[in-house]
């Protein structure tokens, strides 16, 4: 069974600056705050038990085993050992794995608001020349059109950088 | 016409008893206001005299009627001596011109869509709120992003009217908003009040959908390696051999990432949309 190494105050005062530069970095942004919590404990502390978990961040037991199970189920952490008293060893292999994980979460979203913003789009045209010479239509229209532009672009980049961070992970 | 008239009525006036202290100094005033009386009385037989106190009111404390160019406007019309077709035909001219005027003002100046354009408007601020709370952006913060976005440049009251959130709230996210070069903030002049805009075009912000700018890859970078240094210090530690080891996989992560976006930057499809 793997054992958790605990850390020295010093080490876990320099854990607290990574964790709230973490918190708030932008790709981590948006998902609950247990989970990411969870998350980027496992970027830190590579090993982890619940009974750890719920040390460092306070947590419920119940709580924790849930993030848990969404972390094993998204394939960002898996079950390494169990010791003769039943307690679980959780790993994350290594923290690029959080971060490929973010991006694909991305590609949704930006999905999403792609799907979003073509059907504003198209109902903007189909009624163009009923509303074209109302006050405000000449920003909606542009920036609908600068948004509906970007999308294409938004994609590529992800799906680009999605491919070279599958590279990346192999290596 | 007037003015003799009065001459005629002068000393026939008895004066109400509260203003016999200042009757000099109001003495002529009063007189005029009579001779006003007599004439609207004369030329307009039954009519209640209180549409005349109102009239006149209006006329001597309303600033409106202390234009210039408005007496200007009532001398020349006169001048004119038009026939009753023509005065009405000149009418209609000038309503055309105050509504012309009017609706100029309303596109340069209001903050207020109209009619389906409103519509319109709620939608994509509903689209953008909800792509800001996927960033763990509050829908205050993101109301006040998007219709800056539309607007260009807004008032706090302004931004309450529009977002219809409580000015408590909107002072709260303007604030935070206010520190970051992300939103200009300048007085207006002659008021207490401060104008809000973007600090970058829309184009720049669509582009930053994707969030994964290289300045946030080399920040991560520096950080990091401040990382390195503190942990370099506590070498004998528990916890030193595996925190460093991956904040240096974050490092080689991260550098790896900057390479990618310099790769990316050359690639057809940018320059493409460029």
């Amino acid at each position: 069974m793997t054992t958790i190494e605990e850390f020295d105050d010093d080490i876990i005062a320099i854990e607290k600056d990574i964790f709230k530069f973490l918190m708030s970095y932008s790709l981590f942004i948006g998902q609950k705050t247990t989970f990411t919590t969870i998350k980027i404990y496992f970027i830190t502390r590579k090993s982890l038990t619940q009974e750890k978990l719920q040390e460092l961040t306070g947590f419920s037991r119940g709580t924790i085993s849930q993030e848990l199970k969404k972390l094993i189920s998204m394939a960002l952490i898996e079950k390494t050992s169990v010791s003769n008293t039943g307690e679980i060893t959780y790993l994350m292999k290594n923290p690029i794995i959080a971060y490929v994980h973010s991006f694909s979460n991305l590609m949704n979203d930006i999905s999403k608001f792609a799907y979003k913003i073509d059907a504003i789009k198209d109902d903007i045209e189909k009624e163009k020349d009923l509303i074209e010479d109302l006050h405000g239509f000449d920003k909606i229209y542009q920036l609908v059109n600068v948004l509906a532009n970007s999308i294409p672009f938004s994609l590529e980049l992800v799906k680009t950088i999605q491919k070279e961070l599958a590279l990346y992970q192999d290596e | 016409m007037l003015y003799v008239r009065i001459i005629n009525l002068r000393g026939k006036i008895s004066y109400p008893l509260s203003m016999k202290t200042n009757s000099e100094k109001f003495k002529h005033i009063l007189e005029l206001t009579e001779a006003l009386t007599q004439e609207f009385l004369s030329q307009n037989k039954g009519r209640n005299i209180n549409y005349l106190k109102e009239k006149i009111k209006d006329f001597l404390t309303n600033p409106l009627w202390n234009n210039d160019r408005l007496h200007q406007l009532k001398r020349n019309i006169k001048e004119l001596d038009v026939s009753d077709d023509e005065a009405n035909t000149l009418w209609k001219a000038m309503e055309e011109t105050f509504d012309l005027g009017y609706a100029h003002h309303l596109k340069s100046k209001s903050h207020i869509y109209e009619g389906k354009v409103r519509v319109y408007e709620k939608r994509l601020i509903e689209i953008l709120v909800d792509a800001g709370k996927v960033k763990g952006q509050s829908a205050v913060f993101g109301s006040i992003i998007g219709y800056l976005l539309l607007h260009e440049s807004l008032t706090q009251a302004q931004l309450k009217e529009l977002t219809g959130f409580s000015k408590g709230a909107i002072s709260q996210s303007l604030k935070l908003l206010s520190s970051s070069p992300a939103i200009k903030k300048e007085p207006i002049e002659g008021e207490r009040e401060y104008v809000y805009a973007l600090g970058v075009n829309m184009a720049d912000i669509a582009n930053n959908i994707g969030s994964y700018k290289s300045e946030s890859n080399e920040l991560a970078i520096k950080f990091f390696q401040g990382k390195i240094q503190e942990l370099n210090e506590n070498k004998d530690k528990n916890g030193y051999a595996i925190l460093s080891k991956r904040v240096t996989e974050m490092i080689n992560f991260f550098e790896y990432n900057v390479e990618v976006l310099e790769k990316i930057k050359e690639s057809s499809f940018i320059k493409e949309l460029k």
